[in-house]
């Protein structure tokens, strides 16, 4: 909770108030007309470079816990397609029984002639 | 009793009902669509590369922000020297783990989905029902079977083999059909997520007054910019030391970073827009097994081409 007159600032007014920092170094460093001038701009704006990649890597790193339960979810279905596989392979086995079965009783009717009178 | 069960094969009413039964069943299954598989291997392979082009996003920018960090290093190294524990990636661990395995996830669900939709079952069917009519004719040939079963001609073990593989393939098309439709159906919904939070990591590069930037774009965007500040720097610096072809290479690459910049927004862009349309592509997957779908081929075809000319971007980006 923020305390009643400070502003809770979102993650993009912070990544906003570093970018116009950013961008405000950056026409500074174009305007600089001496190295000295420059290094010392190029100096403060790294500084600024660091702060804003670690808010663009904590944007991302926002979004990964939704990406691990998604990443379940994916997974679960990839599991149903397996189920789904399987029970078509099912099918084909049901085939492969009759053959047996056919194959079987030839045998057993090939061999039953020698014992009884069929 | 003999008799009846002499009737099996010979009964002309029980064969032709057999045939007639399977060709309603041939009818029907005639009129499933006959390019749903041709659409479902599509949709897999445009997946598949969406995916690749997402990782070489993710890829590219880390590797443009090792470049940067070497950069850095090498203008600092007098006054900071080396840090053995300085970030030299943008993203590590779990953040690019997570993503990984659901590529992976995703690579896998459009794999099934074709394996599923493939004439491999439907061969092995044939295959097993030819061999089913093959032991079938061995036994007819039996002696033994003869005598309890006399008069099952050639032609109605052919026919009732035949009905026996028209109907299996029906009851495959139906079953997989019916079981693809269900499983697209509940994939939308995390489809549709997927897509909109890799377009929200990708993000977009701040504003001419640094407003509104987030994401990769907008972190690719400024190390480029860094980058070029560091080897303006480096040859500043180094200016008078330098032979004049190393001088003119140096220079020669300053715009080259500029209009690299630009070339990897736009990479990165486009990869948003891909990602969104795979969002669209498999909103309409449903419906392929409808009899035409224009919009989902279209969109299909689109998303291959648009999927390759970017990857092509990425590959560029990686040789520069």
């Amino acid at each position: 909770m923020a305390k009643e007159g400070k502003k809770e600032f979102t993650q993009q007014e912070i990544r906003d108030l570093f970018g116009e920092l950013y961008k405000a170094l950056d026409d500074a460093y174009w305007s600089a007309t001496t190295i000295v001038d420059k290094d010392r701009i190029r100096g403060v704006q790294e500084g600024v470079f660091d702060i804003l990649t670690e808010l663009n890597r904590a944007h991302i790193q926002s979004n990964t816990e939704k990406f691990k339960e998604l990443v379940s979810k994916v997974d679960n279905v990839n599991k149903r397609l397996d189920t789904l596989k399987a029970d078509i392979d099912k099918i084909v086995q049901r085939i492969e029984v009759a053959v047996r079965m056919t194959k079987i009783i030839d045998k057993v009717l090939t061999e039953a002639v020698k014992y009884f009178k069929i | 009793m003999r008799k009846k069960r002499g009737l099996f094969f010979k009964n002309p009413v029980f064969v032709s009902g057999i045939l007639g039964f399977a060709g309603i069943i041939l009818f029907s299954a005639g009129c499933a669509a006959p390019n749903a598989q041709k659409r479902i291997a599509d949709f897999s392979t445009a997946l598949s590369i969406a995916t690749t082009n997402t990782t070489d996003a993710f890829e590219t920018v880390d590797q443009k922000f090792y470049c940067t960090r070497v950069a850095l290093l090498v203008n600092n190294y007098d006054e900071k020297g080396f840090n053995p524990n300085t970030e030299m990636h943008f993203l590590t661990g779990q953040d690019l783990e997570s993503r990984e395995q659901l590529f992976k996830g995703l690579q896998r669900y459009a794999q099934k989905l074709a394996d599923i939709m493939s004439d491999t079952q439907m061969k092995e069917f044939d295959a097993e029902t030819k061999a089913f009519g093959k032991s079938l004719q061995k036994l007819r040939e039996n002696d033994a079977f003869k005598n309890i079963n006399s008069g099952a001609s050639q032609t109605n073990i052919d026919a009732f083999t035949t009905a026996v593989d028209v109907v299996g393939r029906f009851f495959i098309d139906y079953k997989r059909e019916k079981g693809v439709r269900e499983i697209v159906a509940d994939m939308k919904q995390p489809i549709e997520s997927i897509c909109n939070t890799l377009v929200s990591d990708i993000g977009q590069p701040m504003d001419k007054a640094g407003a509104g930037g987030f994401g990769l774009r907008n972190q690719s965007w400024i190390q480029y910019e860094v980058m070029l500040k560091e080897h303006i720097s480096f040859i500043d610096h180094h200016k008078d030391k330098f032979d004049p072809v190393t001088k003119a290479e140096a220079i020669a690459k300053l715009p080259a970073i500029v209009e690299e910049q630009y070339k990897a927004d736009l990479t990165l862009k486009a990869t948003q827009d891909t990602l969104r349309k795979l969002r669209m592509t498999h909103n309409e997957l449903v419906k392929a097994f409808d009899k035409t779908c224009p919009t989902l081929e279209n969109l299909i075809a689109e998303l291959i081409d648009e999927g390759k000319r970017v990857g092509k971007f990425y590959k560029s980006l990686a040789k520069e």
